[in-house]
């Protein structure tokens, strides 16, 4: 597995505030990474690192191995959180005069400026002032901006905000046809529906350190707590009294008298197996499914671990 | 480099294209020369009939050579250049015209008065004497040199008759100095204009990308010098763009004027076109060829032609424009980054706009001492030089150039460090957003790292 993006213990520190505490990651080629954290965590000062608007106090940030460059900047593709166009100028002028400023010859970049607002159904807007258009138009210009140079690593921050559904998933396919062409795509985001739909693998960072990071599988593995969903059909006192505390009841749903699903916690290590030959005389199992923790669950979970920790 | 150049681009032909810049590049000398062809008409309006005395210490004169006009009367005698100046003080005549010996040999010729003549005399003055004065320099020539002329010769008649605008009694109450000055002054408003009206497009300009939140895409593009840079540079060529258009649209529309509506502030073509046949008919036929009938267009710049140095204050002006401009281009940026909307610019402005004015007003009270300390001293300050020394300039510093290049290289040095120092403040400001800075704040945005 070749890395195309390493911080090794990058530290950036403001006048009254840590921003990065030795903050190190390795965002594998042609992977989806999700970077994570509440406001104000350091998120974006990691990635204005990488983009080298500001640079770190130490450590170090390596693109394929090499330590960053000028000449990096024309194989990275940036969509910041805070963003916006030149409304006065046309959309097809902003999106030449952007990959122009990446390095794209003006002919190249009006030919591949136009292809992809083909992709993107706006080809009629070319010739429209940005100021004319809606949110989420406008949005989708800034997303070809910053795609429009072909860069071998993209940073997106909160790329889905200002779009519908429809547009929501148009973006998606987008970014996960790009990744499937070689793109190294690195996503920050609050959106945890979107981690769990594309990311591959994440770091979570909470007040300027890094709390987490690995696969999004195994992190979900990680903190599942022996939860499962149970759906069976009969007597539900007699598969409540079956093993009496060996698990704790989260929730329960009733179809009618006789069919219904619980959500279960097994306790004192009891095994899903050992669970199973305990009730299966008692009545007919319909389904048993393994409950993982969504994303959501996972960062409010470890942000406040960590904020109990701190106050300790 | 080349992405300096990308900027620049933008910033130029986003504004070259926008119709307000169109309308306002062709109003305004349109304006311009309105007001000053109407100011003239009014001027032409109430001038009485003048008596002017011509004394002529040579006999040169002949009755026909100066001929009446609606505003003055002449009447001729010989005489000293004493007797000229009496003839003012006793009333009897309003001017006197004071033609010495070897006019010949431009010498200038001085006219004498109590009240001192609007400028619809001067120019009609002036006009009959180059005439008169072409006619005494062929006759001499004549004498002297037999019947061919050479080219230089013929220049040589061709150059103007200098005529020197004294009072009678006391020669520091000519018009030369408010000339002067006046020029001067006209070079200082277009400065400070420019500097106020394009260091405001700057800042709005910086303003703009912060507040639209372009700017952070931009800057994982270019280093915010660059993009500090092409803003600044690209809209330092607009404005030289619209100078330019204002300046060929002005003298144009101003030549035009002149010669349509103020017809006698010019020679007449035909008597012009007589005399160079007079001229041509003694003159070797290979250089005749050569020769144009010109018509001098502009009494006004022709006369003060003699006492500017054009290309000298051209230079000087060119110098302390871009110069002046650049150095409030930087600060003016630099307030743009540190804040959100322009309400919150007055608080940044006032310091730098403060010695703008300033110098404005010592470069408008010059008119009344140019010699003063203040000119020299604000003519120094870089802040203020590029306003003042366009006003200094046309006097001078005693023969001196050193105040010159001291000035220069003041201005230079600031306008360097004034950039420098607002890179670093815009470098800052630009990715801030929320609470206004305070000065302060800005005092330690200098030192931040990278």
């Amino acid at each position: 597995m070749k890395i195309a993006l390493r911080a090794d213990s990058v530290v950036k520190r403001y006048k009254n505030h840590q921003a990065l505490t030795n903050v190190s990651l390795e965002i594998p080629e042609q992977s989806i990474y999700g970077l994570l954290g509440p406001n104000g965590a350091g998120k974006t000062s990691l990635i204005r690192i990488i983009n080298q608007i500001t640079g770190p106090d130490s450590g170090a940030i390596y693109i394929n191995g090499e330590s960053l460059k000028p000449s990096h900047i024309g194989t990275i593709g940036y969509l910041p959180e805070e963003r916006g166009l030149y409304k006065k100028m046309k959309v097809g002028e902003q999106i030449v005069y952007l990959a122009q400023l990446k390095g794209l010859s003006k002919a190249d970049a009006k030919a591949k400026g136009k292809k992809w607002c083909e992709k993107l159904e706006i080809s009629h807007l070319w010739n429209r002032k940005v100021e004319e258009l809606s949110k989420g138009m406008a949005q989708k210009i800034q997303f070809i901006s910053t795609v429009v140079h072909n860069p071998k690593l993209l940073i997106l921050d909160e790329p889905f905000s200002g779009f519908d559904p429809i547009n929501t998933n148009l973006i998606k396919e987008q970014i996960l046809e790009l990744k499937n062409e070689g793109a190294t795509i690195m996503l920050a985001t609050h959106n945890m529906g979107t981690v769990e739909d594309i990311c591959e693998s994440i770091a979570l960072i909470n007040n300027s350190k890094k709390v987490l990071d690995g696969s999004v599988k195994q992190i979900q593995k990680d903190f599942s707590e022996s939860k499962y969903e149970v759906s069976f059909k009969g007597n539900v006192m007699g598969f409540a009294n079956v093993m009496w505390g060996g698990f704790e009841v989260l929730d329960k749903f009733s179809e009618d008298r006789e069919n219904h699903t619980f959500n279960i916690k097994l306790l004192n290590g009891i095994t899903l197996n050992s669970f199973l030959k305990e009730i299966l005389p008692v009545c007919e199992i319909k389904s048993v499914r393994e409950v993982v923790p969504t994303m959501s669950e996972v960062f409010i979970a470890t942000v406040n671990k960590e904020k109990e920790a701190e106050n300790e | 480099m080349n992405k300096i150049g990308l900027i620049i681009g933008r910033e130029y032909l986003s504004r070259v294209r926008k119709k307000s810049f169109l309308i306002l590049t062709i109003v305004v000398p349109i304006l311009m020369v309105g007001l000053l062809v109407g100011a003239a008409w009014i001027g032409q309006a109430d001038v009485g009939e003048k008596k002017v005395h011509i004394v002529d210490s040579n006999y040169f004169v002949q009755p026909n050579d100066f001929k009446d006009t609606k505003q003055c009367k002449f009447s001729f005698s010989h005489g000293t250049q004493a007797e000229a100046k009496a003839s003012v003080e006793s009333g009897e005549f309003d001017l006197a015209l004071w033609l010495p010996e070897r006019l010949y040999h431009h010498e200038s010729a001085f006219l004498y008065f109590d009240k001192e003549p609007g400028e619809v005399v001067k120019r009609m003055l002036s006009g009959q004497l180059n005439r008169f004065g072409e006619l005494i320099k062929v006759n001499y020539l004549r004498d002297s040199s037999g019947l061919q002329l050479s080219l230089e010769q013929f220049d040589e008649i061709k150059k103007d008759v200098r005529l020197i605008f004294e009072h009678y009694a006391d020669d520091s109450k000519t018009g030369l100095a408010k000339v002067r000055w006046g020029v001067g002054f006209a070079f200082s408003v277009l400065i400070y204009m420019f500097i106020f009206l394009y260091g405001v497009q700057v800042m709005r300009g910086v303003i703009e990308e912060k507040t639209n939140r372009i700017v952070e895409v931009i800057v994982s593009s270019v280093k915010p010098f660059e993009l500090m840079m092409g803003k600044i540079v690209g809209i330092m060529c607009v404005g030289l763009t619209q100078l330019t258009i204002w300046v060929i649209i002005g003298t144009t529309l101003f030549s035009i004027a002149l010669v349509t509506i103020f017809p006698e502030f010019t020679y007449d073509p035909e008597v012009i076109a007589q005399e160079m046949a007079q001229i041509s008919t003694n003159v070797d036929p290979s250089v005749a060829n050569e020769i144009q009938v010109s018509i001098p267009e502009n009494e006004v710049i022709e006369t003060i032609l003699y006492k500017i140095n054009w290309p000298f204050m051209i230079g000087l002006f060119v110098f302390y424009f871009i110069g002046g401009y650049l150095l409030y281009g930087a600060l003016f940026a630099a307030i743009g980054a540190a804040v959100d909307n322009e309400a919150d610019t007055q608080q940044f402005m006032l310091p730098i706009t403060l010695p703008l004015v300033f110098g404005f007003v010592i470069a408008q009270s010059m008119a009344l001492n140019p010699d003063g300390p203040a000119g020299f001293w604000f003519a120094q300050i870089p802040f203020t030089s590029p306003v003042v020394m366009m006003v200094k300039a046309p006097f001078g510093f005693d023969n001196s150039g050193w105040p010159y290049v001291l000035s220069m290289v003041l201005l230079v040095i600031t306008f360097i460090c004034a950039t420098w120092i607002a890179g670093k403040i815009y470098r800052i400001g630009i990715l801030m957003y929320g609470k206004k800075p305070s000065w302060k704040e800005m005092y330690k945005w200098l030192f931040y790292k990278a």
